[in-house]
């Protein structure tokens, strides 16, 4: 081996073992349940797909454990997840997953360095990137931004694995596009890139248009990237089509995240690396090695293509930091290109190699506080965890099948005791039984009910889809959304919300185990198959998420509405009920669901008599022929009847049919996107394999030749420019409804009422019913009662209580309704909100108020 | 993942029927005492008392004592909330009353939760004289524990007695804490010292916390049977950075490297 290579390999082995050092071997090797951060619903999502879903021969399946049903790894990212579940044949399951799930962090080193070598950097570049790498992987800074230690901790190691893939992949590309080599590595890395995380695959699709803007003749670098792509995306089709396909049947994660500083997106670990970069790249581009020039512009590319990825990503829906991490490695590449420009001079540039490996491990190394503390957390155990009798025990009480009611809990910080807040998401796994509360919440059109009944019986929700809007604490109303899902056990963690489960009827105890009370719903049906009480209302819509959340809010839930996209002649036989929903806010339909006023014919039909739940299979006894079936299961299109008969979408995200005989089967398989996507993977293996067989029909496609580097400055000019107008033109639209609430209060709170105002009204605008416009509206309804404009304020918040009745911003709505009542000099009408507020909310610290203010008198300090 | 607050729990012990037990001391944020005393209940009941203190400035909720050795009593009432400087009495049912003539202890866990619902606990012990006086001839010495992560706590057993004895040694600890292996059982000679060591492991205890981890022998002897309870005091420590606890080789290898970079650019130049 050259002397280089012996250099080379002892800095990324050195990097490795660096990293390895930091690992709690004892504890990734013993069999503890994995947990911390997501990491429970990982774990039990993987021991679903490997005890149900591979035994069927395919990667995707339906879960019926959470989020009402959902098309497991359909949505999420199965690679990781199969690696897993091969290890794990010859190894304790969570033995594979804790080393699986830790694998990029060992791997980074080794990609990085691939990647600096793919690009050409000349040694010791390739080592000293994958010393430099360690800024980024041991960072504590952005853990959630991705790529480090604590964000595979978190839970997001798929998108570790995809960040490595990607280095790779990026690695690659020059052989292919330069020298017109290599097709097959860089199809196949993209194709397992993007089963990875969808993150890294748009960033290596967006920084391959490098090449053809760069290189000469552009044409041969655009087609042999056109065709790299073409056979990317035929690989790919067996997960990217039925994605695509049943995208409407998904919900957007899409929230700008909240950087409270610019400093944060300069981590203290990775400065010198920024510093380093800063002072390499102006020196390469201006400098006269075009290798060094070349790159530079490559990575000055990668960034160019983050900013914009970020400031594209609430179009996209995507969350804007997990582009980050590509920033932070264009920078690593480029401190390493500076670094070894350094080298070049020097008589022993291993050993500066070397030194840097130490340095580069150490300088982030010191500044680590709790990453050993999360390792070990996270590898010791669930059943090392402080809650772990009683949530062993909570387990074994509440234990059963998917057949029986689902199980709702608290959502409480409490369950940190038991591994991760997200510890009750893995009751499928420890009891059997189905909840409703999952991570992978993008993946079923349920999941903004469930986390609106989880903002009912919680103290607090977490209130996780940035579109919607949640309730207060309810438990009365929870009750009836509870039943509706089928919920047959409700556990309470926090002892203000046991106080009030304990007196509420509806709601019988059943056991308390430690911190958990367990009520049984006394009143539920324990059925998922229902004949409604009430005709379904059809509804001709294009929106029908929209639709069906409010009435999930404002109706009694007793009429359900079936959407279709066309009322053809068959559904006007069925439904005697019908509206056409014209798309505007104005629409009466609207009006119909915020007053319950939904025509309510009785459906004298009996239940049915019975109903058997399989994993993939539901089949109902005794159903009545012609009437309407409601399953309480999430709608999806590969879901079909066996008997034929059409499934309908009903409310909220279920399904409904009308069952042509007694007994009806509904099935869960392939369809066609499924099919289709299987047959287009094959298709990209066969072209692979083509591609090797026939090197002439290879040279015919892909064009004879090497593009060169060298676009005069005039050119790179024009595309500056127009990178920049891009990024200025998303940077105006780069907002959503939380991130112009914080602005208008900031211009509020800085005395700028009018330009406050704006940006409020913008935002409702913009976002008419998204997670904060009731804090919306009652900001803006306060910059007027600041100003003394009393009367614009009790119209914003009436009308602020009549859209959102069910806002924690209620008590507060009340009182500020009667202080400025009483400001108009309203006695009488102030004097309604303020008893209002008496009566509803007694314990509230408005009420407290409202009564010190005399706006509202004793007896007052009811609970609600 | 939440990271745990700063905050220490007081952990007390309690007075028995005949005998007074000096509880461990501790201070912090959060600060719990114990006082537990043994009750008569009506029939052959055994009960026992506890009273907390919280000595702390901030409240405390979901209290709730609940037994762990010997095993088979139901946990206390919970009672809802303990501001900082008050007391509570926490009474529980412990079965039976023991008949056989000895010293018996009792040992509980109070479960309780700080101002951000994470669930903490403290332990507490009683122990009870019946029949004449009688001590254990068993002399336990363990020194306090500083636990950063996983560690050891090491026990020296003496038996001062002039009989051989068989015995059963628990290993009791807080929520927050594990210890391995919980149980052991050994004789030892008339004379005889062990060094035992058991492998501790902090799995949500917050930094800086102290408890008190109980080690509690019991032995039979001459038709008693005697129970002793000793307490091992463990000090949480934040986990060491191994690059911090490493520094002096860091550095070393730092300069080995930039002498070799040095000598060898020397060497270059010189040619």
């Amino acid at each position: 081996m050259p002397r280089q290579g012996v250099y080379d390999l002892l800095v990324v082995a050195g990097a490795t073992a660096l990293v390895a050092w930091l690992l709690p071997w004892g504890l990734m090797l013993s069999p503890g349940a994995p947990t911390g951060g997501d990491t429970p619903s990982h774990y039990a999502a993987f021991i679903f797909l490997r005890q149900h879903i591979l035994p069927l021969g395919r990667p995707w399946g339906w879960d019926p454990g959470s989020l009402a049903g959902y098309p497991a790894f359909q949505f999420y990212f199965p690679l990781p997840f199969l690696v897993i579940s091969l290890i794990s044949l010859a190894a304790h399951p969570a033995v594979a997953f804790k080393l699986v799930s830790l694998l990029p962090a060992l791997a980074l080193p080794l990609c990085v360095y691939l990647c600096a070598r793919g690009l050409g950097l000349k040694f010791p570049g390739p080592a000293l990137a994958a010393s430099l790498a360690l800024s980024f992987l041991l960072r504590e800074e952005g853990g959630i931004w991705g790529g480090s230690i604590d964000s595979a901790l978190m839970g997001q190691f798929c998108q570790s694995w995809g960040i490595g893939l990607a280095l790779l992949y990026l690695g690659s590309l020059p052989r292919w596009l330069e020298q017109g080599r290599g097709l097959g590595i860089s199809a196949l890395l993209l194709w397992l890139t993007g089963l990875c995380h969808p993150y890294a695959l748009l960033f290596c699709l967006a920084a391959g248009l490098y090449y053809p803007l760069s290189l000469r003749p552009w044409r041969l670098a655009a087609r042999r990237l056109f065709l790299l792509y073409a056979l990317g995306f035929l690989l790919w089709g067996h997960w990217l089509l039925p994605m695509l396909a049943y995208a409407p049947y998904t919900e957007k994660f899409n929230f700008i995240w909240a950087v409270e500083s610019w400093r944060q997106f300069f981590p203290p670990t990775l400065l010198p690396v920024m510093l380093l970069a800063g002072l390499g790249a102006p020196l390469a581009l201006a400098g006269s090695d075009p290798g060094d020039k070349g790159r530079a512009g490559l990575l000055g590319f990668w960034l160019v293509c983050t900013l914009l990825l970020y400031l594209a990503s609430p179009f996209m829906n995507t969350v804007t930091v997990r582009f980050l991490p590509f920033a932070y490695l264009a920078l690593v590449l480029l401190a390493a290109q500076a670094l070894a420009r350094l080298a070049r001079p020097l008589a022993a540039p291993g050993a500066l190699a070397l030194m840097v490996l130490v340095a580069g491990g150490l300088w982030p190394g010191l500044a680590l506080e709790h990453t050993s503390l999360w390792l070990n957390w996270n590898n010791s155990g669930t059943e090392h965890k402080p809650l772990w009798p009683e949530f062993q025990e909570l387990n074994q009480f509440l234990a059963g099948d998917y057949g029986q009611p689902r199980v709702v809990y608290e959502h409480s910080p409490l369950h940190q005791g038991a591994g991760s807040v997200r510890a009750l998401e893995s009751l499928p796994l420890w009891s059997g039984r189905a909840t409703l509360e999952s991570a992978y919440l993008q993946a079923s059109p349920s999941a903004p009910f469930i986390f609106y009944l989880q903002s009912e019986t919680a103290q607090r929700g977490s209130m996780p889809l940035p579109g919607y809007v949640f309730s207060r604490l309810d438990l009365p109303r929870g009750l009836a959304r509870m039943r509706l899902f089928n919920v047959g056990q409700y556990v309470a963690v926090d002892g203000a919300t046991q106080e009030l489960a304990d007196h509420q009827p509806g709601l019988v105890l059943q056991r308390r185990i430690g911190p958990y009370a367990v009520y049984r719903l006394s009143e539920n049906q324990d059925r998922y198959a229902v004949t409604p009480r009430f005709w379904p209302v059809l509804v001709q819509t294009r929106r029908p998420q929209e639709l069906a959340y409010l009435w999930f809010r404002f109706t009694s839930l007793e009429v359900p509405l079936v959407f279709v996209e066309r009322i053809g002649p068959e559904d006007r036989a069925r439904f005697p009920q019908r509206r056409l929903d014209s798309g505007r806010q104005d629409d009466p339909l609207l009006a119909e669901l915020r007053q319950d006023l939904l025509p309510r014919l009785p459906l004298a039909a009996p239940q049915p008599q019975g109903e058997e739940i399989a994993n993939e299979r539901i089949h109902v006894r005794g159903a009545r022929p012609g009437m309407p079936l409601w399953l309480k299961v999430s709608y999806h299109p590969a879901w079909r009847s066996l008997g034929g008969e059409r499934l309908y979408r009903a409310t909220p995200a279920f399904m409904l049919l009308f069952p042509e005989k007694a007994r009806a089967t509904l099935a869960f398989g392939w369809a066609w996107p499924h099919r289709l996507g299987l047959a287009l993977t094959l298709l990209g293996l066969a072209g692979l394999l083509a591609w090797r067989l026939w090197p002439g029909l290879a040279a015919g496609l892909a064009g004879t030749g090497q593009p060169q580097a060298g676009r005069p400055r005039l050119w790179w000019a024009a595309w500056g420019l127009l990178g920049l107008g891009l990024a200025a033109g998303l940077w105006t639209w780069h907002d959503d409804a939380s991130t112009l609430l914080a602005k208008g209060r900031a211009l509020a709170q800085a005395g700028r009422l009018e330009q406050a105002r704006q940006v409020f009204r913008e935002g409702l605008r913009r976002f008419p019913s998204g997670l904060v416009s009731d804090y919306t509206r009652f900001d803006l309804a306060l910059t007027y009662h600041q100003e003394g404009q009393h009367a614009q304020a009790v119209e914003l918040l009436e009308g602020l209580r009549q859209d959102f009745p069910d806002s924690i911003l209620l008590p507060e709505t009340l009182y500020y309704l009667a202080v400025c009542r009483r400001a108009l000099g309203q006695a009488w009408a102030a004097r309604l909100p303020a008893l209002e507020l008496v009566q509803r909310f007694g314990a509230s610290p408005w009420c407290q108020r409202a009564l010190e203010e005399g706006l509202a008198e004793g007896p007052g300090r009811q609970p609600e | 993942m939440r990271l745990p607050r700063k905050a220490l729990l007081r952990a007390g012990c309690g007075l028995g029927l005949l005998l007074t037990l000096a509880g461990p001391a501790a201070a912090g944020g959060l600060e719990m005492e114990l006082a537990c005393q043994t009750r008569e209940l009506a029939g052959s009941g055994r009960g026992l008392e506890v009273t907390v203190r919280n000595r702390g400035q901030e409240t405390a909720s979901s209290l709730q004592a609940v037994p762990m050795y010997p095993p088979g009593a139901a946990p206390s009432p919970t009672l809802a909330s303990l501001a900082g400087g008050q007391s509570a009495s926490l009474g529980l049912s412990w079965g039976q009353a023991e008949t056989r003539p000895g010293r018996h202890c009792a040992v509980l866990r109070l479960d309780l939760r700080d101002q951000q619902q994470m669930p903490l606990s403290a332990l507490g012990y009683v122990c009870q004289e019946l029949g004449p006086d009688g001590a254990s001839p068993l002399d336990v010495q363990a020194p306090p524990v500083e636990l950063a992560g996983q560690g050891r706590l090491t026990a020296s057993l003496r038996n001062q007695g002039a009989e051989p004895v068989s015995l059963t040694l628990r290993a009791l600890v807080p929520r927050e804490l594990a210890a391995w292996p919980p149980l052991r059982e050994l004789t030892l000679a008339p004379g005889q010292t062990r060094q035992l060591s058991w492998r501790l492991e902090n799995l949500s205890g917050q930094v800086g916390g102290r408890y008190p981890l109980l080690l509690l022998s019991g032995l039979d002897l001459s038709g008693r049977r005697l129970e002793r309870v000793d307490e091992v005091m463990v000090t949480l420590a934040p986990l060491p950075n191994p690059f911090r606890a490493h520094l002096g080789w860091w550095l070393a290898a730092l300069l080995g490297l930039a002498a070799w970079l040095g000598g060898a650019q020397w060497r270059a130049r010189r040619k």
